[in-house]
């Protein structure tokens, strides 16, 4: 193998005809919709606090206090295991290859972790407000059975939704591994 | 960092390397529609990335960085159907005239094929070495030894020879 043959190769890789497009554009987009997510988390966390709170101070009783303060308790127990489980993970690593590669297998475990939280945190809901509404049934009001079934539906979807992102996950995972020990073996 | 200054260094930089990121985008994604999200990907880490350059190395070198860490996440999410090393050898030429650049069209869209088809090691450190980086910088873009770079490029260079001396259809 020669010197000269290498860089033909080097010439002709780098004369290939190739158009990046607007690039910048499809950032700036890409970006824009990232900045709604984050706001849209932050906004809708500020807005069922808001909403628990007046829920609660509205018309105090002891059924509102209750169900006000169960989604308290839960809110926060959301936000203290997200800030928790993404310590140190926010950050882009610009380093080597290797080191983002462990970055991206660490941040796939934190997903794997907020998955499986959030299951929990759901079913926690779903027995919390299953109480409620039972409750509720039990001293006759009307709204209760549709209540009920409302919430049988909504958290069916959302189960099926946290299935599906667990194993979309768990094969992102899986895949991360596989590139990561076929990059061990090279070396 | 203000913003419009980050701003005008984003599409400096993406006006000089845009080629080299399309190559690389090419190299680890064949499907286009799918290496559109891959490029986008890249931009936007690059765009998160710019106010940490503090020019240790090339901006190219930086750049590439940055790209080769996206592809592999990128790799992660959608895994590439399954293709042959061989393929390349079955690229046709470019219009079979006799001029020189149509023929190194051919080539190069038969070494593109080629590169996109080695292992992952391998394709890593060919791609760098094919856009110009020398080893030392390879080594620091990959976290490896320069020594390791050596070996994987000759192995890469030998699976790439076998190849496009093959036969053209």
């Amino acid at each position: 193998m020669t010197e000269e043959e290498i860089k033909a190769w080097t010439r002709d890789w780098q004369s290939a005809a190739t158009d990046p497009g607007p690039l910048d554009r499809k950032a700036s987009r890409e970006l824009l919709w990232l900045r709604v997510i984050v706001a849209s988390d932050a906004l809708g966390s500020l807005a069922c606090l808001g909403v628990a709170a007046w829920f609660a101070l509205d018309e105090p009783d002891l059924l509102r206090l209750v169900i006000a303060g169960g989604l308290a308790v839960l809110g926060a127990l959301g936000c203290v295991f997200t800030l928790q489980n993404w310590r140190g993970l926010w950050q882009d690593s610009v380093a080597s290859a290797r080191d983002y590669l462990a970055q991206a297998r660490a941040r796939s475990a934190a997903r794997l972790r907020w998955i499986r939280f959030g299951g929990w945190l759901l079913a926690a809901e779903l027995l919390f407000f299953g109480i409620v509404i039972a409750w509720r049934w039990q001293a006759g009001v009307a709204a209760a059975k549709p209540l009920a079934l409302l919430l049988v539906l909504s958290f069916a979807v959302a189960g099926l939704c946290f299935g599906w992102l667990l194993r979309r996950e768990r094969r992102n995972a899986a895949a991360l591994e596989r590139m990561a020990a076929d990059l061990e073996q090279e070396t | 960092m203000d913003r419009d200054r980050r701003h005008q260094q984003f599409e400096q930089v993406l006006a000089e390397q845009g080629p080299a990121l399309a190559r690389l985008a090419a190299a680890y994604e064949r499907r286009p529609a799918v290496r559109e999200e891959l490029l986008q990907d890249i931009a936007v880490a690059l765009w998160q990335s710019l106010p940490s350059f503090r020019g240790e190395a090339s901006m190219k070198t930086f750049v590439l960085r940055i790209a080769t860490n996206r592809a592999m996440t990128h790799l992660a999410r959608r895994p590439p159907p399954s293709a042959g090393l061989d393929q390349a050898a079955h690229v046709p030429d470019a219009a079979p005239t006799p001029e020189a650049l149509a023929e190194q069209a051919g080539r190069a869209e038969r070494l593109q094929v080629a590169v996109a088809a080695l292992p992952l090691p391998l394709k890593q450190v060919m791609l760098l070495a094919l856009e110009g980086l020398p080893p030392a910088d390879i080594a620091a873009a990959l976290g490896l030894g320069e020594s390791n770079v050596a070996v994987r490029l000759h192995r890469a260079k030998a699976r790439l020879r076998d190849v496009l001396a093959g036969p053209h259809d």
